[in-house]
């Protein structure tokens, strides 16, 4: 724990004004499925803005790999410690860590069932469970075949697994990248991906080839992204788009083949990426339905709060919520977090929270020294997240080695200081 | 550090019933999208420069400058300024003015 949080901790500690004895009853209960960036950030913000708030946060595990930052450990660029952190400093600034797997969800009594048979209840109900993903979509890949072809997009043994394929390439070997069709999380995430394993691969296997196969025709970033392949790693990637034929439908991993519905693809080490839909948990619970009962897949959300369409004092932040135009990504469930708590906390004051801008900045890395980003703003429109500049969006292409060297010095800042903010 | 968690606290408690539409932008809620990159303090991380300033009213001439440059260059900050309104800016600089250290 650095300095300046401990003196933050320690300085909103001692405010007294949602504070109360230690011995009364706490001003309310909040309980929070998911300590990732959208669950911690709410744990944290309340134990900051109101310490008189209980905070209850329940996830299956105490240790973490974040997805931020994953991929240049697949591409064995920096190692899995930079990447791995655990829920000790929650514990630490008075949140109650319960760490169990969760069995349902009860919208009607905002209660988490555990697998042990407990309850856990809130006054309030907070959902950060992120994503899971759709094992019909491509025949032949299961949770269990996934192992030899990972996915790696929840961070954890399948990063670690498919940075071991990649290390234990053949000499001029052919990975293979499937990419779902959208919604998923963050979305310049697989080519990210791409960009550092051709950046390893450039210098330890230079002969080797990346075939990515597109489940989408554009992507976010693009041009940047294009840019930075040809002038980085000439003639290492082809891209097949949707439009192409692209999208993966079958796997057969005992001959590591993937299959579009043009063409079967051998592959020496593939990283195939699932559709993926919200967490199951909350599809099991309804909470995906819109107003007719229809299932979704994502959870409706009113914007200003971030309550649930479907349940009053449930609440859904970050990648399972469907909110309108904000990406899934660590940084808007940060900042949704914060739209949340003070949503929460100006209830429990009698009073409605104002709509407020909430901005999304992602950085990528075309190698580790080469960095851009998106950033935008966004504000509640008509219930929905709206983005409110639809132009120049991005880093601009045709900038100089410098401007895209300070991106990936930003990226690196950026999440130093956001890791250490929720973890550290 | 203190004085910014009161400023936290007391804005939030501010909000009344029916005062968001007339109390203006609030400044915390704003910071709120700052502080991941900047940390809660404002006062930069890596090469991320500090917001946390002494003077409010520079503050906001240096965050109205970002935004209003005629040639906005490659940086981030100009793309994301550029839907704030000037009392968007001032409640931000009020904001990380009393968060100075």
């Amino acid at each position: 724990m650095s300095l300046q949080r401990r003196s933050f901790l320690t300085g909103l500690g001692a405010m007294p004004l949602l504070a109360r004895p230690l011995a009364a009853a706490p001003l309310a209960r909040v309980v929070i499925l998911g300590a990732g960036f959208g669950g911690a950030s709410l744990a944290r913000f309340l134990r900051a803005a109101a310490p008189g708030v209980s905070v209850t946060l329940v996830d299956r595990q105490d240790a973490r790999m974040t997805c931020p930052f994953s991929n240049g450990v697949i591409a064995g660029l920096w190692p899995a410690a930079e990447i791995s952190f655990d829920l000790s400093a929650l514990r630490a600034a008075g949140v109650t860590v319960i760490t169990a797997e969760v069995t349902a969800v009860e919208p009607e009594t905002r209660s988490l069932v555990l697998a042990d048979g407990r309850r856990v209840t809130g006054d309030f109900m907070v959902l950060s469970p992120g994503i899971s993903f759709d094992w019909q979509a491509i025949a032949g890949l299961t949770p269990e075949t996934s192992l030899s072809m990972p996915h790696a997009w929840t961070a954890g043994p399948q990063t670690l697994a498919l940075r071991d394929q990649l290390s234990a390439l053949p000499e001029g070997g052919r990975v293979v990248i499937g990419i779902p069709r959208p919604p998923f999380r963050c979305p310049p995430g697989p080519y990210e991906r791409i960009s550092l394993i051709a950046h390893a691969l450039k210098t330890r296997n230079p002969r080797a080839k990346i075939l990515v196969l597109d489940g989408q025709d554009s992507f976010s970033k693009q041009r940047l992204f294009e840019q930075a392949w040809a002038a980085l790693y000439p003639g290492m990637i082809e891209r097949i788009p949707a439009a192409d034929m692209g999208t993966v439908i079958g796997v057969d991993p005992k001959n590591h083949v993937v299959s579009t519905a043009f063409d079967d693809h051998k592959a020496d080490v593939a990283s195939i990426i699932p559709q993926q839909q919200a967490a199951s948990l909350l599809r099991e619970a309804g909470l995906d339905r819109d107003d007719k009962g229809t299932a979704l897949g994502w959870c409706p959300v009113d914007a200003l709060s971030f309550e649930s369409r479907r349940a009053d004092g449930v609440y859904i932040l970050g990648d399972a919520a469907l909110q309108g135009e904000m990406p899934k990504s660590a940084f808007a469930a940060n900042v949704q977090a914060a739209a949340c708590g003070r949503a929460i906390l100006a209830k429990l004051g009698g009073s409605a929270p104002a709509p407020t801008v909430l901005l999304n900045v992602c950085y990528s890395l075309a190698a580790p020294d080469y960095g851009f980003s998106i950033a935008d703003a966004y504000a509640p429109r008509d219930g929905r997240m709206a983005l409110l500049a639809a132009e120049g969006r991005t880093t601009p292409i045709g900038e100089t080695a410098q401007v895209y060297a300070a991106e990936a010095g930003y990226a690196r800042s950026w999440y130093n200081s956001f890791t250490t903010a929720l973890y550290g | 550090m203190r004085r910014a968690a009161r400023f936290l606290v007391l804005s939030l408690l501010a909000a009344g019933p029916g005062t968001a539409q007339t109390a203006g932008p609030s400044g915390a809620a704003l910071a709120a999208s700052c502080i991941s990159c900047h940390g809660a303090a404002g006062a930069g991380a890596g090469s991320i420069p500090a917001i946390a300033a002494p003077d409010a009213g520079a503050l906001f001439a240096r965050l109205a400058a970002l935004r209003d440059a005629a040639d906005q260059g490659p940086q981030i900050m100009p793309r994301l300024l550029r839907v704030y309104s000037d009392a968007e800016l001032q409640a931000l600089a009020a904001y990380f003015a009393k968060d100075r250290p």
